[in-house]
């Protein structure tokens, strides 16, 4: 298959589906600074919009990654395509989570302009529970068969973490606001098995 | 009948597990019951001699004192910490809005060049994160400031810094006017609970506490999902068709999703009245509290939520309906106070304690007039609802077409 083909997918993709959704990320993130306060800010204040805040840009732009098929319609169409429909998304969540990690970037660059105290963990810390809520919503999205489901279960694993905070143990999203010191890792693992547990369901159970 | 069949559908749905799923394990298992076993209750009378926690008390000079020399350290550091959507703001003031502050301090104190004043008369300390501190043993407020005068001079202060600071009205009091509770104060709080609340009406408005909070979210999820799924079976169509009444339909429809809402909101009311009796005698315990609290309390927030999801339903795609529902209640979620601080706007009324009745019917008037607000709120939606679906059955209403722009797939979701 041609890479111009691949191409094209994604930019249709963009233009007919991920626009608006990367409008409300980037309206969330231009939010911040109203919500926070960017300056002065100790190691674990500066984490806090970096995670309790900016990590639902992966709920916003990695949920809606199986919208258009929802439609069953559409669903067969892309069936019978040569194209592998699981490619097609997978090259998707890839685009988003490079726009996920450049909104991170603009904030955190504000944090550093700010003279607050961040580093490439706070970046990736951040970057993190945003791919962890997001693989949460694609999983929710795919296996419940409809998106509005993976909103729900990445909505409220986000807001559980205000609740049971360390009783979630090594996937606890404010790690760097609570100082925890649990690593990070736990949640791209995390972030992988559910992208893959997702793929192969729609692989060899949905037959996609 | 139309009503139950619905229900049944409403019931027996993938989404309606979810819900309830985290419904109870949300609202009730992690909050309610955990804390009730959390070894920090203490559910015996309070004994002489011991530690029965923080009050407000009703202290002026305190409070003066204590507000006024915050705000002189603030004002001379330049630096304010505010929370006006519940996350930490620093604010540093510039030009008038200083000057601002400025003038405030000089009606509360008299001086005029405050900053050079402090500057040269108090020692300085610095607090563990660097922040100076000066020790202001002896400068208080004006005698002749009233303490309406001082309480319309802080709010001004919260106002020119944004509003969110310790010295707003909300908050002024749990900063600078703590004192220790009294035994008395404390024996007569435990005795409130045992005879005039019955305990479970004490332990009833921290289960509405708690699910309150919960269900001004959680039904958007059902809402979306059941009130989509016409459309993704494509029987919107052969329903538009029939000869059934849109009002009729979009009642049995409110109905059916309002009430599935609150099954699980009264099954952990069962589970509630046996945990509270795990702790007191149950013959003293008035059996239907949760039952009596949960319905005055939490259906009309069930109510208004389900009504005003619909409406959005009717004229955004699902997905956007369940987005703006959460940022609504993220919102509200961090701006909230946890006590009986309510207006009549408020949909999420909270009360995070057993005690303090004296407090909740201070503001039963408020409460009864919010409720009423909020189920007239939900009703109206729906009625509007109806009204939308029924120009839309008649084809006098379809999507704009900058929705259908922004969502290619909306009929689907």
């Amino acid at each position: 298959m041609k890479a111009s083909c691949y191409l094209s997918c994604l930019y249709i993709d963009l233009k007919r589906n991920s626009l608006p959704h990367i409008l409300a990320a980037a309206a969330l993130t231009l939010t911040v600074p109203i919500v926070f306060s960017l300056t002065s800010l100790s190691a674990e204040l500066s984490a806090q919009p970096l995670e309790m805040y900016l990590s639902l840009t992966g709920t916003l732009l990695l949920t809606p990654v199986f919208l258009p098929e929802q439609n069953e319609d559409i669903r067969d169409t892309v069936r019978v395509r040569q194209m592998s429909y699981l490619t097609v998304c997978a090259m998707r969540i890839a685009y988003l989570a490079v726009i996920i990690a450049i909104l991170y970037g603009i904030i955190t660059a504000a944090l550093i302009r700010g003279e607050s105290v961040v580093t490439t963990a706070h970046y990736f810390g951040g970057l993190t529970a945003a791919l962890f809520l997001g693989s949460l919503g694609v999983a929710g999205s795919a296996i419940g068969g409809n998106a509005v489901i993976g909103y729900m279960a990445s909505f409220l694993y986000f807001t559980a973490n205000f609740f049971l905070k360390t009783r979630l143990g090594v996937f606890y999203l404010f790690g760097l606001s609570a100082q925890t010191g649990v690593s990070k890792l736990w949640l791209s693992g995390g972030s992988a098995v559910l992208i893959i547990v997702t793929f192969l369901y729609l692989r060899y159970i949905k037959k996609l | 009948m139309l009503f139950l069949k619905e229900l049944r559908r409403v019931v027996f749905s993938k989404i309606f597990i979810l819900f309830f799923v985290a419904e109870v394990f949300m609202a009730f298992f992690t909050q309610f019951w955990s804390d009730m076993g959390s070894g920090f209750r203490n559910y015996a009378p309070p004994v002489p001699g011991g530690d029965y926690g923080m009050t407000v008390v009703d202290d002026p000079p305190t409070l003066t004192q204590e507000a006024t020399a915050s705000l002189i350290n603030d004002y001379v550091n330049n630096e304010y910490t505010t929370y006006p959507y519940g996350f930490i703001h620093t604010v540093h003031l510039k030009g008038s809005d200083k000057d601002k502050i400025s003038v405030i301090l000089s009606k509360l104190t008299g001086i005029v060049e405050i900053e050079q004043y402090v500057r040269s008369s108090f020692e300085i300390k610095y607090t563990y994160d660097e922040y100076k501190q000066y020790i202001i043993p002896e400068l208080g407020v004006l005698n002749n400031v009233s303490i309406d005068e001082f309480h319309a001079l802080m709010t001004e202060a919260d106002k020119i810094l944004g509003g969110g600071s310790k010295y707003s009205p909300k908050e002024i009091m749990y900063n600078f006017s703590l004192g220790p509770k009294s035994y008395e104060e404390a024996l007569a709080e435990y005795n409130s609970l045992i005879y005039d609340d019955r305990i479970t009406n004490g332990y009833a408005r921290l289960f509405c506490d708690y699910h309150g909070f919960f269900m001004a979210l959680l039904p958007v999820f059902l809402v979306a999902v059941y009130l989509s799924a016409d459309k993704r079976s494509k029987a919107e169509q052969l329903i538009f068709s029939r000869s059934i009444s849109s009002v009729k339909l979009a009642a049995a429809r409110f109905a059916a999703l309002v009430t599935a809402e609150m099954i699980p909101v009264l099954f952990t009311a069962i589970l509630a009245t046996y945990r509270v009796a795990q702790f007191y005698d149950p013959a003293m315990m008035d059996m239907f509290a949760m039952f009596k609290y949960s319905f005055i309390w939490i259906l009309p927030t069930a109510i208004a939520v389900t009504g005003t999801d619909m409406l959005l339903s009717g004229l955004l795609p699902a997905v956007a309906v369940v987005i703006i529902q959460f940022g609504a209640w993220f919102m509200m979620m961090f701006m909230g106070s946890l006590y009986e601080d309510f207006g009549v706007f408020d949909l999420v009324i909270r009360h995070n304690t057993e005690y303090d009745r004296q407090g909740f019917m201070d503001n039963i008037t408020v409460f009864v007039q919010n409720r009423l607000f909020f189920t007239a709120l939900g009703l109206i939606c729906t009625a509007l609802y109806v009204f939308i679906w029924k120009l839309r059955r008649e084809g006098r209403f379809g999507e704009s077409k900058l929705l259908s722009k922004l969502s290619l797939h909306r009929s689907e979701t």
